[in-house]
């Protein structure tokens, strides 16, 4: 919040009506959610729970940064769960071992890499959709996997399972809970004083305009892969750690929830805007749903309902909100937005 | 520019290997396709039927047998085939010509569409006998009976089809006999933990997607067995919130599994016994357990349900984890079952009017309503867990 406030400030309106963001928004309907828990549930404040709830928000949260830096960009990444159930089966092999963490984790980050950056070359150098790209690599990775591995890996030793099963901070915060602030930190600091990501916006608004002031748009959009595939291989460590059994299908279909934690915090699926924050917020709604509609005696199987329902309601939101600010402010044209690259997000 | 035109040649071409890779590998049945018309050939089945009647010595005709699981990999199937494999071992062991061709869709991409392929292509072939495990058992009806047209002779192991779409249904056990053995499961170890009539447990179900067939008929097993005196003191307190449908989603499933484990405990409105009714949440169970932050009195709680040994094995042995029992057939026993019946019917020993088949392994199994039943379900627990390797 403090970074939406410091970067709005010289716009020089009124301070109160730049607190409205998404992000302000999102995070009234997290702290009303948390409070009718409260009232509502009181069993739902249990170590276990909200641990529970945690552990599911560090893996989701780390996948989604990746996928809100491409979809910034103006592309789509959905081989993500593809790609973290490759780094999955992979870190099993490895982990059966009896490698280490640092090891394994270190394999399925560089597997990441390796995936999501075939993506990128596919969608700039052949210029290629980023959603048939990775439509198509997704089809390609899922399809491979059963090639390889017959069934799925059993048996993992203790030191695969540590990370869930034991790394705990203090005996009770899961260690994956660390991974997630510290690179969530990281990316924010990353995001409001590196000079690549002004680029990343610039990108995301308007190529062309990019072009011109000399940014190069291709290495940009492979970059924003190669900084994505990375973050998947730590998410799929953490999913696959989860259990003694890794099978071919870990994280299938993920990507799906990564989107909709992205698109709930605020980041607009036609690129050029977003932030690192909202995505936490949105992560954090996405995790505490299932959970929290358990605690309150709905059923579960509403939960992809209501999760539907919430993002739906975000994007009407934000629409509306947008349609309106465009009457009221001077359109500046996207390339010097571009050109001058500051928080080209919010001016447009 | 004629430089870069290349490169982009090249790369487009090795993209499209790259594609048809990929869809070869998901499609499962792209030879089938590139076969001639995938019509019924007409010429095999009178070689067969001639067998029928010589059966005394069937080692002088071939008997093929085709089987097709819901999909590959996941080592249930995989159980399953080392079952089939050897008892194909066995009867050419016997003196018979048998072959077992096995192959199905990927375990990502188990559809209906994927069974026909493989289906049609084995049509072509003119295969004796057809075994498979049906993912829709409406839709894929008119593939089989277009192969029982043809002389195929067709039976369904693991999961059903429309009765008149196959001769033979060889099940692994009814759904009453696998939701007895998991409320037979988790009574005896809440016995053991000092629950009974005089104190009431309550039950947490782990299912699949609402519209699980097999999961909705087991909860109505268990929920029939609950009802009766003998079970009363087992409840599900709320079918709402007490029987989770995380969908056939791993993450899903250990978010929710998670979610029960921290309400387990030996409060009145706590749950007392979790049961996971598919392969993917019986782990899932396991192992949130081990992931709690604060883990609910081992001694107070229970844990069971459908899973393959493996799958259980640390969880079971380790005596802090309150995963105590594992729900299965015997996956390899279901193999042997279902290669021995296909063979039995196709060279005539046994007809879907037949009453009971008899193998060496097995003895005798009833036939009743053309369904031939493996047997009860499998109970493992620390003491006979490492009998299984599947």
């Amino acid at each position: 919040m403090e970074q939406t406030s410091l970067r709005q400030a010289p716009d020089g309106k009124g301070k109160f009506k730049k607190m409205l963001t998404t992000e302000f928004y999102l995070l009234v309907f997290l702290v009303a959610i948390l409070v009718m828990m409260r009232i509502a549930a009181p069993d739902f404040y249990s170590l276990n729970t909200i641990m529970t709830v945690l552990n599911y928000f560090s893996y989701l949260l780390i996948a989604a940064i990746g996928m809100n830096l491409i979809i910034i960009t103006s592309n789509i990444d959905v081989a993500a769960g593809a790609i973290m159930s490759v780094v999955a089966i992979v870190i099993a092999f490895v982990g059966k071992t009896g490698a280490p963490l640092p090891v394994f984790m270190a394999v399925g980050m560089v597997v990441g890499l390796v995936l999501s950056w075939v993506n990128g070359l596919f969608i700039t150098k052949l210029k290629i959709p980023a959603i048939v790209a990775t439509l198509a690599t997704t089809q390609l990775f899922v399809g491979a996997l059963p090639l390889v591995v017959e069934g799925s890996i059993y048996d993992l030793p203790a030191s695969f399972t540590w990370l869930a099963f034991r790394a705990k901070l203090f005996g009770a915060l899961p260690a994956s809970v660390v991974f997630a602030a510290v690179i969530t930190v990281g990316f924010m600091l990353f995001m409001r004083y590196s000079r690549f990501s002004k680029k990343l916006y610039a990108v995301g608004n308007n190529k062309y305009a990019a072009t011109l002031t000399g940014i190069n748009v291709n290495k940009v959009m492979i970059l924003a892969f190669v900084i994505a595939g990375p973050l998947y291989g730590i998410a799929g460590t953490i999913i696959a750690t989860g259990g003694q059994r890794v099978t071919t299908t870990m994280a299938n279909g993920f990507e799906m929830t990564l989107i909709a934690a992205v698109v709930l915090g605020g980041t607009s699926i036609a690129g050029g805007s977003g932030k690192i924050i909202g995505t936490v917020l949105g992560a954090f709604i996405l995790s505490l749903i299932t959970p929290a509609m358990n605690y309150i005696g709905m059923s579960s199987d509403w939960s992809d309902a209501v999760m539907g329902g919430i993002i739906l309601l975000a994007v009407v939101v934000a629409s509306i909100s947008t349609l309106t600010k465009k009457k009221k402010t001077i359109v500046v044209p996207d390339a010097v937005v571009s050109a001058s690259a500051s928080s080209s997000g919010e001016v447009k | 520019m004629i430089r870069k035109k290349r490169f982009t040649l090249v790369l487009v071409i090795a993209l499209a290997v790259v594609v048809a890779f990929a869809f070869g590998a998901c499609g499962g049945g792209e030879q089938p396709a590139e076969e001639p018309p995938a019509d019924t050939p007409t010429e095999e089945p009178p070689v067969e039927t001639e067998t029928e009647s010589d059966d005394v010595e069937p080692a002088a005709v071939k008997v093929t047998i085709a089987m097709l699981p819901k999909f590959k990999g996941e080592n249930y199937f995989d159980a399953v085939k080392v079952g089939a494999e050897e008892a194909v071992a066995e009867l050419v062991g016997e003196g018979a010509d048998v072959e077992l061709l096995y192959d199905g869709p990927p375990q990502n991409d188990a559809t209906n569409q994927n069974q026909v392929n493989i289906l049609e292509g084995w049509i072509a072939q003119g295969v004796n006998a057809i075994l498979v495990s049906p993912n829709d058992p409406t839709a894929i009806a008119p593939t089989l009976k277009k192969a029982m047209e043809g002389g195929i002779k067709v039976l369904t192991f693991d999961a059903d089809a429309d009765p008149d779409a196959r001769d033979l249904f060889i099940n692994q056990g009814s759904y009453d006999a696998i939701g007895s053995g998991m409320v037979k499961a988790v009574a005896s170890k809440l016995t053991e933990k000092g629950y009974g009539p005089d104190k009431t447990a309550n039950l947490g179900i782990v299912s699949s997607a609402k519209t699980d067939a097999n999961q909705n008929a087991w909860l109505d097993a268990i929920k029939a067995l609950i009802a009766t005196d003998e079970y009363s003191w087992l409840k599900i307190a709320n079918e709402e919130t007490d029987v989770y449908y995380p969908g056939p989603d791993e993450t899903e499933t250990q978010k929710q599994s998670g979610t029960l484990i921290s309400r387990m405990g030996d409060g009145a409105d706590q749950i007392q016994a979790a049961i996971g009714l598919t392969s993917m949440a019986t782990p899932a169970l396991g192992a949130q357990y081990e992931s709690a932050a604060s883990k609910p009195d081992a001694t107070k709680v229970t844990m069971t349900g459908l899973a393959t040994p493996n799958a259980l094995k640390d969880y079971i042995k380790n005596d802090a984890n309150p995963l105590d029992t594992g729900v299965l057939w015997n996956c390899m026993d279901l193999g042997y079952l279902s290669v021995e019946a296909a063979y039995q019917y196709a060279s005539g020993t046994i007809t879907p009017e037949s009453t009971t088949m008899t193998t060496s392994r097995l003895g005798e199994r009833e036939i009743a309503d053309k369904v031939i039943l493996l047997g009860d379900a499998l109970i493992f627990d620390k003491a006979n867990i490492d009998e299984f390797n599947y």
